[in-house]
């Protein structure tokens, strides 16, 4: 996407419940998360003339979502899509409203997580059949089907090629655990975590602990994407989008084929969406990082030059990643520790940070204007956002 | 009850080539004539540069390769490896293909014995009388 800077803003952010069982349908709680996004925005729902989803057929479509807010949509797309799907769809509204097609445009995320369809379990065969992603066949028969299993690949030869440890692992994992303490809607909330804790879990696979792993949850979460001009209107601070951008690596099984298999989405996504901000990494105040396990975390410090190859680990020791730090990251606990949502709940804090919505706790990043997100998808895919206020 | 272990799909045409070899014990991986590379795993076309001028080479019966990545699993989540646990999964660069890599358990071989560029030889599991798999064990 071309130079956008500050043409178009978030204005409003909302989520449901969190729970381990909601008991609610994803329409449900969709409806809940996008009432309150609307709700924040100071907005009739007859203004959102678009709704935007992504899932793992496991959600609802935007069309139910819009009968049921009351609105009737000019445009809807749901999508199949993973992490980094939440700025992919940002961009599209971004896209619509450039080209007239919308005005203002509602983006969804809603998953039974936990009750329902887990993402962790991997669901790639039922008895001895195959199905899925042409290539599952020469994974899942091996025992290859989970996240944690295929990402595991890409970690160990991480660690192999720059030195990073468990330890490193654990930091990020203790210190998101941190930040879930300021936050009471997180799920690890008054469950803090310590780093012999971390390490005394066995591993579930190699070199991933039970800690290492993101928190299935149930929840939704919506996003709300207008122009500058409407979001003037709006009741809360816009969050203005300086840059967006998305790319993606080699699909699926392919990945593991490739000379260097560390080449991931993020690795094309970083030099464009710095370009387009015309900003450096070091300028980023508070970003919210796919995290679904704590090495993703790690790996992207490097791969969007955060910290140098190999340096991820002792910045992330050092504490860098806290509030106080040089990046302080994920800062309601991240899907690590608060919830996973699939990656639009860290979007939804990186806008309230920038927003300042905390002013005056300690969960506030002090006077933070200028904040990036990033998605990691598969790990082939990404997508990556650099916001200000 | 044993669940039986995943079988890889016959259906698959792009693929047949790749497990009929394998039912004979041979190797034979897709190569792309235009950028002159090994594919794995079969596609409709290279993955590498999208070219679909691609032919089976035969790699033979004799595999070789180097450790390049891994993982161990502890706790199974597909059906049939829970006895299995802990097992580990090799990425090997097959010394006789340019170095493509092929994802396979590395049998045979203590978890706390495996190394990043351990020398591994390919063996074959007949699965099903139809279905046989590739797998490594140290060399």
């Amino acid at each position: 996407m071309g130079k956008i800077h500050g043409r178009y803003a978030i204005v409003g952010v909302g989520m449901s419940p969190r729970s381990t069982n909601s008991g609610k349908t994803p329409l449900r709680m969709a409806l809940e998360a996008s009432r309150a996004a609307l709700a924040e925005a100071g907005m009739h729902p007859t203004e959102v003339d678009c709704i935007l989803s992504y899932h793992e057929n496991d959600s609802c479509s935007g069309h139910w979502l819009a009968t049921y807010l009351g609105t009737r949509a000019s445009y809807y797309n749901d999508i199949y899509g993973g992490g980094g799907s939440t700025e992919v769809l940002i961009a599209e509204a971004i896209g619509l409203i450039e080209a007239g097609i919308a005005k203002t445009c509602l983006l969804f995320r809603s998953m039974n997580g936990r009750s329902g369809k887990r993402m962790g379990g991997g669901q790639t065969s039922r008895g001895n059949k195959v199905y899925g992603s042409p290539g599952a066949g020469f994974l899942v028969p091996y025992g290859v089907s989970t996240p944690g299993e295929r990402y595991g690949f890409l970690a160990v030869r991480h660690m192999h090629e720059t030195g990073l440890t468990q330890r490193d692992m654990g930091t990020v994992a203790v210190t998101l655990n941190e930040n879930a303490q300021r936050n009471p809607a997180a799920r690890f909330y008054g469950r803090p975590l310590t780093l012999e804790r971390y390490l005394e879990e066995p591993y579930i696979s190699f070199p991933f602990r039970k800690f290492d792993y993101c928190v299935e949850t149930d929840e939704a979460n919506a996003i709300i994407v207008t122009s500058a001009e409407r979001a003037r209107n709006c009741k809360t601070r816009p969050v203005y989008i300086k840059a967006i951008t998305a790319h993606n690596a080699t699909r699926h099984a392919h990945q593991y084929a490739l000379p260097d298999i560390l080449e991931v989405g993020g690795c094309f996504a970083a030099p464009r969406i710095f370009q387009d901000a015309e900003v450096s990494p070091s300028d980023i105040q508070v970003a919210a990082i796919y995290d679904c396990f704590t090495w993703v975390v790690l790996y992207q410090l490097e791969v969007y030059g955060f910290v140098k190859r190999g340096e991820a680990g002792a910045f992330a020791a050092s504490g860098q990643l806290k509030i106080g730090g040089k990046l302080p990251i994920n800062t309601a606990g991240g899907m690590l520790t608060e919830g996973y949502t699939h990656g639009m709940n860290n979007v939804i804090e990186l806008v309230r940070q920038v927003r300042h919505d905390y002013e005056g706790a300690s969960r506030q990043v002090p006077g933070c204007e200028l904040g990036m997100s990033t998605g990691w998808g598969g790990p082939t895919s990404a997508g990556a956002m650099i916001v200000h206020n | 009850m044993d669940l039986e272990k995943p079988l890889p799909s016959l259906q698959d045409a792009d693929a047949l080539q790749f497990w009929q070899a394998a039912k004979e014990h041979r190797l034979a991986l897709q190569w792309c004539s235009t950028c002159k590379s090994f594919l794995y795993p079969p596609g409709p076309a290279c993955a590498l540069c999208g070219a679909i001028d691609i032919v089976y080479k035969d790699i033979g019966r004799e595999v070789t390769g180097s450790l390049y990545s891994y993982i161990i699993t502890h706790r199974a989540f597909v059906p049939g490896f829970a006895t299995n646990v802990p097992y580990v999964v090799a990425l090997a660069e097959i010394n006789e293909a340019c170095n493509m890599k092929l994802l396979a358990n590395l049998i045979n071989c203590a978890p706390e014995k495996v190394r990043i560029g351990m020398q591994l030889r390919m063996v074959w599991e007949d699965r099903t009388p139809e279905v046989t798999l590739p797998q490594w064990e140290p060399l």
